[in-house]
């Protein structure tokens, strides 16, 4: 695959608030991408770099190789999915949708089909005269990308347009945005700070924090090998500890020593230790690692969330088992499921 | 409920007995005169010469309603693309003149447009002839594009102020160069504001007299002036009542015209003008 877009040393400041730190990121032709991170992260601004609302204060953007950094957003071959939606309440369905094509001056009977055709994609036929604010939420989610598809982007930004949905809305608009993304077969870049969202629908995933990229991968590299522990703790949920890396296969955390599977570390070095909640078990006493006693333990739907206390810390654990509170229980962690990271290690470091 | 209306019950009075009962006398007026109920008051208005002072009102307050709009649009816009702090300070200034004393405002365009006014004198001082500047037509419209302006910009920023900026961006992101985004976007979202301001300009211009009477001398007499005569010095009441039923009736048709999606802008700029 070809890079289509690619951000160079972009940075980028609100009243002497630096939003973005050094930003670099290629960006692949028609791969569905997310920019993960929590609100304030700037991950919206990234998205305004690209669709042309806002300028760096250094770096360029550079598209299928020819820099745009200066290129107002109408020029742009991009289109934005907002927020807000942001439909044109003067106008009707049809013509919210025929827009940009009347701005580019296409006849009507060109028009008609493909104002039908998008109608058809985000299935919203048989709408085209009612008055946008007539509309659901979701609906209005619809046309606003419906009014964007029809100009047959080479790339649409997406930012957080799920955000004001209720849940089975919002699940539902994640497969159509899927579908739709594999039908056109155009490149989706996609801002959310829905970390599940991110990792359903994303072929890679951009983590994001305070204007740093933390970690570029796909969700299950993401997920499962986390860079550091904010990514770790923003993906999902995890038990980060402090531990000492003393040699190669050998690391010590909740007062005692573990077997894992990491090397290349500087010897005793202080380290984050993540364990997903799902990799801790709970086991009897003869092959416990670990014993404490269950602090709660709420049902979940598909599981139970338990809190247990160690001598030393307090563990999150997700079993399909229930235990009382109270209850003295062993606990057990593979090898493969410690995962040791450098602190403060962000994507990019490796390569210094 | 009730304590609602309870608490509305004064203004309901007050309602009742200076708008209701107000209007129902100079209905009965105009439909009246010495021998009991009577068309002869209309008759002798779309006979008589006041039918022409009425066409001439019109066009007056049409011509100040157009320049109002050509000058308010652009003044209003502007404003609303200042900081907020300058756009502010730009409202008050608008608002300031309002303030003062409707006549003494108008005066002051006496000062400078009569025969020993500032204009002339300054011309006459650079070696030019004075101008006959007052008591014409043309100082009747400028005097009532300037008292009546703050009308027109006011609902026009309000509605331009309050615009959705994202669907300016929305349309950037669709191809609008700026002045598209104007055409296609801006202007027919501000239109409520427009017809707004329209309505609030042209009722006030075709009925005034004040304006007439300072600006205008006797000689551009405007159906604001005949309606005042008939009741301060011919002391003929039910004519007066007539003609004023008549430009009622006219001013209904215009607000008819510009619609009622005005009324919400109306309401919120009678906020900020608190008159």
């Amino acid at each position: 695959m070809a890079t289509q877009i690619e951000l160079r040393d972009i940075v980028k400041s609100f009243d002497n608030h630096r939003v973005l730190d050094q930003i670099n990121l290629e960006i692949e032709e028609d791969e569905f991408l997310t920019i993960l991170g929590p609100s304030g992260c700037g991950k919206t601004t990234i998205l305004r770099l690209i669709g042309g609302f806002e300028s760096p204060d250094r770096g360029q953007v550079i598209f299928d190789g020819q820099d745009i950094t200066g290129l107002p957003a109408y020029k742009r071959p991009v289109n934005t999915l907002f927020q807000k939606y942001s439909l044109f309440p003067h106008l009707n369905v049809y013509d919210n949708v025929a827009f940009g094509l009347r701005i580019k001056k296409i006849p009507e009977n060109e028009i008609k089909p493909r104002v039908e055709e998008m109608l058809r994609l985000v299935n919203l036929r048989g709408f085209e005269n009612r008055g946008v604010e007539s509309l659901s939420g979701g609906q209005q989610q619809r046309i606003a990308m419906a009014r964007a598809l029809i100009n047959r982007p080479e790339v649409l930004l997406l930012d957080e347009p799920l955000g004001a949905l209720d849940l089975k809305l919002r699940k539902d608009m994640q497969s159509e945005l899927k579908r739709i993304q594999k039908e056109l077969g155009i490149t989706f870049i996609f801002v959310t700070h829905d970390q599940e969202e991110a990792l359903t629908l994303s072929d890679r995933i951009i983590v994001l924090n305070e204007g740093v990229i933390q970690q570029i991968g796909t969700p299950i590299d993401i997920y499962n090998e986390p860079i550091n522990s904010f990514v770790a703790d923003f993906i999902g949920e995890s038990n980060i500890l402090e531990g000492i890396m003393h040699r190669d296969y050998d690391v010590s955390f909740s007062g005692r020593n573990f077997v894992c599977v990491d090397e290349d570390f500087y010897p005793d070095e202080a380290v984050d230790v993540v364990i997903r909640p799902e990799d801790v078990e709970i086991v009897s006493n003869g092959k416990a690692q670990l014993h404490g006693q269950v602090v709660s333990c709420i049902f979940m739907g598909v599981h139970y969330e338990m809190l247990v206390s160690t001598d030393h810390e307090e563990y999150l654990i997700h079993s399909t088992v229930p235990r009382e509170i109270g209850e003295r229980v062993g606990l057990f962690i593979e090898p493969e499921n410690i995962h040791i990271m450098r602190k403060g290690e962000v994507e990019g470091d490796e390569d210094l | 409920m009730k304590t609602f209306k309870k608490v509305a019950l004064p203004y309901f009075i007050w309602a009742a007995l200076f708008i209701v009962v107000s209007l129902l006398m100079v209905v009965y007026y105009g439909f009246s005169g010495e021998g009991g109920l009577t068309l002869d008051n209309f008759a002798r208005f779309f006979a008589g010469s006041t039918l022409k002072t009425l066409a001439r009102s019109l066009r007056i307050a049409f011509i100040t309603t157009v320049f109002c709009l050509l000058l308010g649009y652009p003044l209003a816009y502007i404003i609303s693309r200042l900081m907020v702090g300058y756009r502010n300070l730009a409202i008050i200034l608008i608002m300031v003149p309002m303030w003062m004393n409707f006549l003494l405002r108008t005066y002051a365009w006496v000062t400078i447009l009569s025969k020993n006014g500032i204009i002339n004198v300054v011309l006459r001082s650079l070696g030019f002839e004075g101008l006959d500047l007052l008591y014409r037509e043309g100082a009747v419209i400028l005097g009532m594009v300037y008292n009546f302006l703050p009308f027109m910009v006011l609902p026009i920023y309000t509605v331009l102020e309050k615009m959705d900026q994202s669907l300016l961006e929305a349309a950037a992101d669709l191809g609008c160069n700026r002045f598209k985004s104007f055409t296609k976007v801006i202007f027919p979202l501000s239109l409520p504001g427009v017809a707004s301001g329209i309505s609030m300009v042209f009722i006030p211009a075709i009925s005034t007299f004040e304006i007439t009477t300072l600006l205008g001398g006797n000689k551009t007499n405007l159906i604001g002036n005949v309606i005042e005569q008939q009741f301060t010095i011919t002391g003929d009441w039910n004519y007066g009542s007539a003609i004023s039923i008549v430009l009622m009736v006219f001013l209904l048709l215009s607000l008819f015209f510009t619609g009622r999606e005005e009324e919400a802008t109306s309401m919120r700029v009678e906020e900020v003008v608190g008159e």
